[in-house]
Order: structure tokens, then sequence, then C-alpha cells
């Protein structure tokens, strides 16, 4: 679980891309490399956040718990932390239906990347699943 | 009145006579006090004996009723001392006396006087086996010879020798067995916590020196009376509950009983009107849904919404609605890039409509309730968007291009409401 020191500062939409480009280089460059990606140009978040959602569910969905040297996989998880606890609601909603809503087919996925999140993370990710109606380990 | 009157006369100090027909016929000698006299119709004729001696034997045939009388001159002399027996017809006959036991089992038979000397007696296994002689030290001297013809048996049941079962009314009874030969009327009183109950073919609930079984239908206890078998037990023919502590049927507490089987009956009809009426609308439903224009609506079959009343019938139910829409989309496209727009678009764990990012929006809007931070609106946007490109890139082939305008179409239509 990631401590609240560890988020230094909570994104915005404009930056939400650059940041998720940045910070999981793998994505970026399994986006590139794969032309049946939605997200044809960086101008559509929510295509370019679902592809990242359906990239981390095809990794997540057999994996009980991250190994050690999968450092992309807690990037990725840090980035849906502070994403998730924005201020910006839009943010938060880009996740939310981005990426949460494609994890949650697979509980696994959803359940290992809830227990990478901050306590206010976690807060957030139940808020969105008692709304979104998503079954976790949690309820 | 018969034409015959036969009567004694003890009269003159002591002196006995004998009438027919207000006619002196016989003298009889003498009457001493404690002398037993009695008329008796012995194979087929009147015998007058004192003291069990035949002391005249009339010649006239006995008509019937047999009138018998005594006129008694002597203080102390009463009827009691005449005792009528015999054979009333062609073949003998006598009166005998039944002792029974607490069941009703007539354990000892004795003759018309009382004698414990011509006693025969019977005694039984708890379950009605009778034991004769020489079993366990009886024997044919203290009267369990057997072969007195005495039709009442165990608990006064006649039992057919031919084929060895008693008689109880609606069933016949083994004694050997110790059980019916036919079952009980099932689901009648069989209770899940009294497993000797689920025999249908058991005696007297298994406790035959307690209860008896009078019509092969219910036990009953030894006072006669039929009884529950446990407490707070609901008779529906008496409409009475059973108050075991104090051995009674409670004909008040009955009253409230079948008053609220009555409502019971009332709230299971509810019930079953209920769903039937939900049934009905999960069919609607669906019907409606069906109907209603869709995407790929002529190459897959999409379920209708979640509703509430679907839900009733179990997760069973829900799953075979949820995520029906996906996989039918995903079987049919071959375009990879498609195919990941519709796995973006469709969730298999969503409760709304059939999953799709369409029915989300039109949820949210028809609503108001949000089902993320700010909803679905942008997300079908962009999807929308690049379905349109996709669609003319020229890179689908004919299905997938079809599937492509029915998901454009969809979208466009919970857009635009």
């Amino acid at each position: 679980m990631l401590s609240q020191n560890s988020m230094q500062y909570l994104p915005q939409l404009n930056e939400a891309v650059d940041l998720l480009l940045s910070r999981v280089p793998e994505f970026a460059e399994a986006r590139s490399r794969d032309a049946s990606f939605m997200s044809y140009e960086d101008d559509s978040p929510y295509l370019i956040f679902g592809d990242f959602g359906l990239f981390l569910r095809e990794q997540l969905k057999n994996k009980p718990r991250i190994g050690a040297n999968e450092d992309w996989l807690r990037a990725s998880a840090h980035l849906i932390d502070k994403m998730l606890t924005s201020s910006d609601p839009e943010v938060a909603n880009l996740i939310q239906v981005g990426v949460l809503e494609v994890l949650s087919d697979y509980p696994t996925a959803i359940n290992l990347v809830k227990s990478y999140l901050s306590v206010p993370g976690q807060e957030k990710f139940d808020d969105w699943a008692r709304i979104s109606q998503v079954q976790t380990e949690r309820g | 009145m018969s034409s015959f009157h036969r009567w004694l006369e003890l009269l003159f100090s002591r002196y006995l006579y004998i009438y027919e027909n207000n006619v002196p016929v016989y003298f009889a000698g003498f009457y001493a006090t404690g002398d037993t006299l009695r008329i008796a119709v012995e194979s087929g004729v009147v015998k007058y004996r004192k003291n069990g001696a035949v002391v005249y034997t009339s010649t006239a045939t006995p008509t019937y009723p047999l009138l018998a009388d005594t006129s008694l001159s002597t203080a102390g002399s009463t009827i009691n001392n005449v005792v009528l027996s015999g054979n009333l017809g062609s073949s003998a006959s006598t009166v005998q006396w039944l002792v029974a036991d607490h069941l009703g089992t007539p354990r000892m038979i004795l003759d018309e006087w009382g004698n414990l000397a011509a006693m025969k007696r019977h005694d039984y296994l708890p379950f009605g086996e009778e034991l004769f002689a020489p079993t366990g030290g009886r024997t044919a001297a203290q009267g369990y010879a057997g072969g007195d013809g005495i039709r009442q048996q165990f608990t006064s049941k006649e039992r057919d020798v031919e084929i060895g079962l008693d008689y109880f009314g609606a069933r016949c009874y083994s004694s050997i067995q110790g059980r019916f030969a036919s079952a009980d009327e099932s689901l009648i009183d069989q209770r899940p916590s009294s497993p000797q109950s689920w025999n249908l073919y058991i005696y007297a609930a298994n406790n035959p020196l307690r209860f008896t079984d009078p019509d092969g239908l219910a036990h009953w206890d030894k006072t006669g009376h039929f009884v529950g078998d446990y407490d707070g037990e609901y008779n529906a023919d008496l409409q009475a509950v059973w108050v075991a502590k104090g051995r009674y049927w409670d004909f008040e507490m009955g009253r409230k009983r079948a008053n609220e089987i009555y409502l019971d009956k009332l709230e299971l009809e509810r019930q079953r009107l209920l769903i039937n009426w939900l049934t009905w609308k999960i069919y609607n439903d669906w019907l409606e849904e069906r109907n209603r224009p869709r995407p790929h609506a002529d190459t897959l079959i999409l379920f209708g919404p979640i509703t509430s009343a679907s839900r009733l019938l179990g997760p069973a139910a829900e799953l075979l609605q949820l995520g029906t829409a996906r996989m039918n989309l995903l079987n049919a496209i071959e375009n990879p890039a498609l195919r990941r727009l519709v796995e973006y678009s469709y969730r298999v764990g969503a409760r709304i409509g059939n999953g799709s990012t369409a029915d989300a929006i039109r949820f949210e809007k028809e609503t108001g309730v949000l089902l993320s931070r700010t909803g679905h609106i942008q997300k079908g946007k962009e999807v929308l968007s690049s379905l349109e490109k996709l669609l003319g890139s020229n890179k689908l082939n004919s299905k997938d291009a079809e599937i492509a305008r029915q998901l454009i179409d969809d979208l466009k239509d919970a857009l635009a409401k």
C-alpha cells in the first residue's frame, strides 16, 4: 500500500495522458507497437486510458500479486491512486471509467490494484465500487 | 309373551318346586342357604340344575325368548341365585367373562360362574405376539392351552389365524413383525423432529405398552383418548392443539391456529399471484427490450436490462444477461481494433442494461444517477468518434462494418436523449 507521503501532487486532466505515458513507458511502447489500440491520437484521454485499462487487465488478470521486478505495475498502481484522489472530478472519472471499470471484469486484477492504493485511494475506490456495484473482496 | 313360562319357585319352608306355564312339574327337594340354582338350555333342552347337578330336564321344546322367573318366599333370596346359560340354539354356547389389561387386551377368560379353576389365560409380547405354553413356564393347567375361541385378542382386535394378521379397521397389523401390513397415509403426521414418524408402517408410535391404535389411523392413550404426539401439535380434524403437560386438546388454541393457517394460505396465494405477475413482467420487459431497435440486432441476441424483478429470480438469471452481449459481439467481430473498442464499451460485471456504455449513458440521463464521478458521456463520445474513424478507414469487412454502424447508431441514440 502506498503511503500518503508518497503522493507529492495530484494530476490535472490536461496532464493525465502525459503522466501516464511517462510513468508507464511499457504501456507507451505497447501502444506504439500495436495497431489495434483504440487511441489514434493523444487528444482522446478516455480511449488512451481505456487502452491502459485493457493493457493492465491482460497483465494482471492471472496474477495473485505483483512481482518484485515489475516496477511498472507498481508505477501504474501509483498513478491510479493519484488520479483517483485528484481534486479534479474529471481526472477521477477518467480513471474510474477508463481503467477501473475495465479491470472490474476480473476480480483478481481489481483487488490487486486496490491493495496497492493508499488509504484515501482505497476510500475513493470503495465509493466508486459502491456506486458502480462492483464486487470486490471487501464487499 | 311367549307361550312358555319357565320358573322356579321356592316356597314353603324352602321346598323347591319347578313350574312350567304355572303348572308344577317337579319337586326338587329342599333349598338351603348358599345353594345355586340354574336354568340352562343345553343342546336345545331346558335343564334345571341345583349346585351344578341336573335335577329336572324339561320335556317341552323351548321357545325364545326364554322367559324365566323366580318366586321367592325366603327372605334373603335374590334373582342372582338364578343363572341363565346354555345354548339358546342348537349348539352349545356359554357366557364367558373377559378380563382385560390396560390396553384392552383380554388376559383372563372366566366362565359364567367366574370359576378361577376353569380360567383361560392369554399373554402377549409388547407388540402383540401371543405367548403359549410352555413359553416362560406357562402351562396348560394355568390356562394357557389356547383354543378357547376367544375372538378378541391383542387390544381386543380380532386375529385372522389363517394369515396371522389382526384387523385394525383401516389396516391390518402383523403382531409378529410389530408393524402394520400396509402404509399409513403419508404427509399427514410425519415430523422432521421425530424420525419414528417417518416410518409409515409403525404401530402406536413404537410405544405399544402406552398407546393403542383403535382404528389403524392414529395412536391413542390407554385411557381411550386420542393423544397428540408432541406439545403444540395441531390436529386439523379436531381443530385443536395438543397440550402435552396437561394431556388435553385445547380447542380455543385450535381455533386460533386454524385462523392462522387460513391466513397463511391467503399469504401463499398472494405470493403465488405475485410470482405470476413478476414472471409476466420479466417476460414483458424482455420482449420490449428485444423488440427495441438496437445495433447488430440482426446477428446478435441481446438481453434486456436487469430489472428488480429479474433479480428475484436469482443470480443465474443475472449471469445469463450479464456479459452475453459482449460475448456475442466479440465472437462475431474479426477486426482487432473493433474488438478492442467493444471490450472497452461492454462490461461483463455491469448492472445496467446489457453492460454497454450506451446503456450506462441512457441510465445516467434518465435517472440523474451517475455511475462514476462525472459519468460516461465523454467516454461515449470518444468511443463514437473512434468507431466512426474506424468505419471510415475501410478496414472492416462487411459484417464488422455493419456491427460498427449499429454500435454507432446505439451510441448516437444514447447521447442524443
